[in-house]
């Protein structure tokens, strides 16, 4: 979405240009010319292969860049100090990170790699760059669709307990309310305002499944007389607003689950590429 | 069981730093408890009031007998109360004024009226550096002018002597604005201290005293804070007098209706303090076009535009407010020696049609307008502002903030949502921090001269008044884990747990700014200080 200070951020409080954005996207343009002209200098001066001193210099400018990605979590750990904006870090791990994969290509000499542990870290190469940028397709895609589509910001941490105040409402408001609504209340509401429920429905749409979901309040509704409808109101607003923190757990679920298929992988490569490293020039 | 002379002298001690941000030493010898009507009734200030009305005020009223040479407060603090000298003599002079000091406010956050250029300069201009120049220079290239900081016209080395009979301190405290003069005793003083609360009701309660504070400010601030007003600047000496002696000022309570729409106008208004709320009919319906806060104009187009002899807008207070108002025949009499006041009126007014037009034809921006009073964004110097669409729900923020703040966050991602923006609950750091208004022991204040309102956890006593004031409910109470001795000042805390306040502090001490802002992986977390910043981070199609 365009905005008017789309290219606004902010430092110290102040909005300024921002700078760090096109400054990192500048510096992976550089890396990929660097490694463009090495490549063509290296199919001039010798052959494309791991084992030959081009070959080595991409590995350990592949390594280089991963530890580089890896200072990212360093600095999510040390917040107070001050080094630098998260947002240049962030930037500084996701350009590395692409220009990481590249290499890893380049050192293998664009050949399948031979070998259980290089199978594994060629493996573990491509898929921590696959859920990295998964990782941003999903950054991009799910704020956007969480602000379109519930009225309501929760935090996740919170959720069970807002889930549990509203069960109560509803429960109270099914108490007063005639027959017809308590028996929607136990058929079709009460089950789902259990616990929090992860619905992957919600990646899709949010707002039309919500109104799926409550049609048939709007169906009792009709059956009922003007101060009967006060308690199905009530009611309503409390399932509707489970309904919308639903959508905001299965989602916030996503945001934050995507670490797991990107974080661990990560740590493993860096152990299998210190162990690579030692193996080829010990043995 | 404590002795009852140590709990006197803490409960001095509990005041010691009350009024004074720099930590002056006590000077109070005794302090009373609550007084009767008939203690008040001895005080010349008190006479015009029935006994009931003097019961119901006296929880807000105190009598203090202070040490010569006592500091009462400095330039900058914030009072929350009028001091009425009963016995002794006060001196009022400028103590801080060479110190290098950020604008309170920065005024380019909040322009509305036309930058007139030029005239800072000659107003500046002159031998004796006045708190005035002061002002001026610091709001040098800014369009909005802060009225009432300007409580006294006092030179560079000037001093004032109050004696028997004088009240001061009423204008910052009736403004919810900072002194801009230190006090301090020249002899032993009783002064009668009266709060906001009751400093309002008897104003309301007595023509008289009305008009006495209304004197008092027009022959000690008005001719300064007019000549500080943009528009005003270029009036010369005669000019200002004659404004002086005919405008009038106008109190307003929260809710009250200073103009209506369709009916004639025939006056100019100024905002001394507090908001107005501008709306105009749409068909049935009143629109919000705009608000109105301190030094900005209201009236000026009804008085430029031939023809257009009524109300086009109808202005109302959302809270206290403090107004000026210049009748036109007053006005025309200024404006027509001085081309470059009808080209700074005509300037504002322009401003004022664009920004009322643009409302009016887009309801969204109607929509933050209604929003914006009821949220805080038209109060706040400093607010936390999410772009929801472009945050991960990290709570990296929130993360940053308790690492910065000894492990406890000091605010949550919660809040009002704004088309795609979050306003969190966070500290606003108001222009006019109510939380400030009756803390006990200081502890709340801004930090330094500058937008952050800040809580000192050493004098913080956990009373909880600053998070009741607080109309966004932004400040916290923590416990502490740890009970109040036996020997507390007052004794209602004894035995009672320890709480702590606690709110954004806006990181004033770190170099690198709020570390919300500074630690967010996606940069949308935002610190605004005015609608206009809000606007700029809509989307362009709903902004």
């Amino acid at each position: 979405m365009r905005k008017r200070h789309a290219a606004a951020a902010l430092e110290g409080g102040k909005p300024v240009r921002r700078r760090q954005v096109s400054r990192w996207r500048a510096a992976f343009y550089a890396g990929l010319a660097v490694s463009a002209l090495a490549v063509v200098g290296n199919l001039v001066l010798d052959r494309f292969d791991a084992t030959t001193y081009w070959g080595m210099g991409y590995g350990f400018a592949a390594a280089g860049l991963m530890l580089l990605c890896a200072l990212y979590a360093a600095r999510r750990r040390t917040m107070a100090r001050g080094w630098g904006t998260a947002r240049s870090w962030q930037q500084l791990h996701l350009y590395a990170g692409g220009l990481f994969f590249i290499l890893v290509v380049l050192h293998m000499g664009f050949k399948w790699p031979q070998g259980s542990l290089n199978q594994w870290l060629f493996g573990l190469s491509a898929w921590i760059t696959a859920t990295g940028l998964a990782g941003v397709a999903i950054q991009y895609w799910i704020p956007r669709l969480l602000t379109a589509g519930v009225a309501t910001e929760v935090v996740y941490e919170r959720i069970p307990e807002l889930v549990e105040t509203l069960r109560g409402r509803a429960e109270e408001a099914a108490a007063a309310a005639p027959d017809p609504v308590r028996d929607l209340y136990r058929r079709e509401i009460e089950p789902a305002m259990a616990g929090p429920v992860a619905d992957p429905r919600y990646l899709l749409e949010v707002r039309g499944r919500i109104a799926a979901r409550t049609r048939s309040c709007a169906f009792v509704r009709g059956f009922l007389a003007g101060e009967e409808r006060d308690a199905l109101d009530r009611l309503e607003t409390a399932y509707r607003t489970k309904l919308e923190v639903d959508a905001q757990y299965t989602l916030q679920r996503v945001l934050r689950g995507w670490l797991w298929t990107h974080v661990p992988p990560s740590i493993a490569l860096v152990v299998l590429v210190a162990y690579h490293i030692v193996v080829v020039f010990r043995y | 069981m404590t002795d009852p002379d140590k709990t006197r002298l803490r409960r001095i001690e509990q005041y010691r730093d009350r009024w004074s941000s720099f930590g002056a030493s006590t000077g109070i010898e005794d302090i009373s408890e609550r007084p009767s009507a008939a203690d008040l009734q001895r005080f010349a200030v008190f006479a015009d009031y029935k006994d009931v009305f003097l019961e119901s005020i006296a929880s807000d009223v105190s009598v203090a007998v202070w040490k010569p040479g006592s500091v009462l407060f400095e330039e900058g603090s914030y009072l929350d109360l009028a001091f009425f000298v009963a016995e002794g003599e006060v001196e009022l002079f400028l103590a801080k004024q060479g110190e290098a000091a950020r604008p309170l406010f920065d005024p380019e956050r909040t322009r509305y009226v036309s930058r007139s250029e030029g005239s800072t300069e000659e107003a500046a201009a002159g031998a004796d550096r006045s708190i005035l120049d002061i002002q001026i220079d610091k709001q040098r290239g800014g369009d909005v002018t802060f009225l009432a900081n300007l409580d006294l016209d006092l030179p560079t080395g000037g001093r004032v002597v109050l004696g028997p009979g004088e009240v001061f301190g009423e204008i910052g405290a009736l403004s919810g604005w900072p002194q801009s003069v230190t006090a301090r005793t020249v002899s032993r003083c009783t002064l009668v201290q009266i709060r906001v609360p009751a400093l309002r009701l008897m104003r309301r309660r007595s023509k008289a005293l009305k008009e006495r504070l209304d004197a008092a400010y027009r022959e000690r601030a008005l001719a300064a804070q007019l000549r500080a007003t943009p528009l005003f600047r270029t009036a010369g000496e005669r000019g200002i007098t004659e404004l002086v002696r005919s405008v009038e000022l106008v109190s307003c309570e929260p809710g009250n209706t200073v103009v209506a729409q369709g009916e004639p106008a025939d006056s100019v208004y100024l905002v001394r303090s507090g908001f107005l709320k501008v709306a105009q009919r749409v068909g049935a319906a009143p629109m919000t076009v705009n608000y109105l806060s301190k030094g900005m104009l209201f009236g000026d187009v009804e008085f430029l535009v031939d023809g257009v002899d009524a109300w086009t807008a109808t202005a109302s207070s959302v809270e206290y407010a403090e107004l000026v108002r210049i009748p036109h025949d007053r006005l025309r009499a200024v404006a027509g020696d001085d081309p470059a006041l009808r080209a700074a009126l005509w300037e504002g007014a322009m401003a004022r049609l664009r920004e009322t037009g643009r409302t009016r034809r887009d309801a969204a921006a109607s929509e933050l307008l209604d929003a914006a009073m009821p949220t805080g964004l038209v109060q706040g110097n400093s607010i936390l502002v999410i772009d929801l669409e472009r945050c991960t729900r990290c709570d990296d923020c929130v993360r940053a903030c308790a690492a910065t703040h000894d492990g406890r966050p000091r605010f949550v991602r919660e809040g009002d949502k704004i088309e795609n923006l979050l306003v969190t609950k966070a500290c606003y750091h108001c222009r006019d921090p109510v939380c400030l208004v009756g803390c006990p022991t200081g502890a709340i204040r801004r930090a330094g001269v500058g937008d952050a309102v800040a809580i000192d956890d050493a004098l913080c006593i956990g009373c909880g008044k600053c998070a009741t004031s607080c109309p966004y409910d932004v400040i916290v109470m923590h416990e502490t884990g740890v009970a109040w001795p036996d020997d507390a000042v007052p004794e209602g805390l004894r035995g009672r747990p320890q709480q702590i306040a606690s709110k954004c502090d806006l990181c004033h001490t770190r170099p690198q700014g709020p570390a919300c802002v500074h630690n967010c992986p996606n940069e949308c977390a935002y610190r605004v200080g005015s609608l206009e910043e809000v606007r700029g981070l809509l989307p362009e199609d709903r902004a």
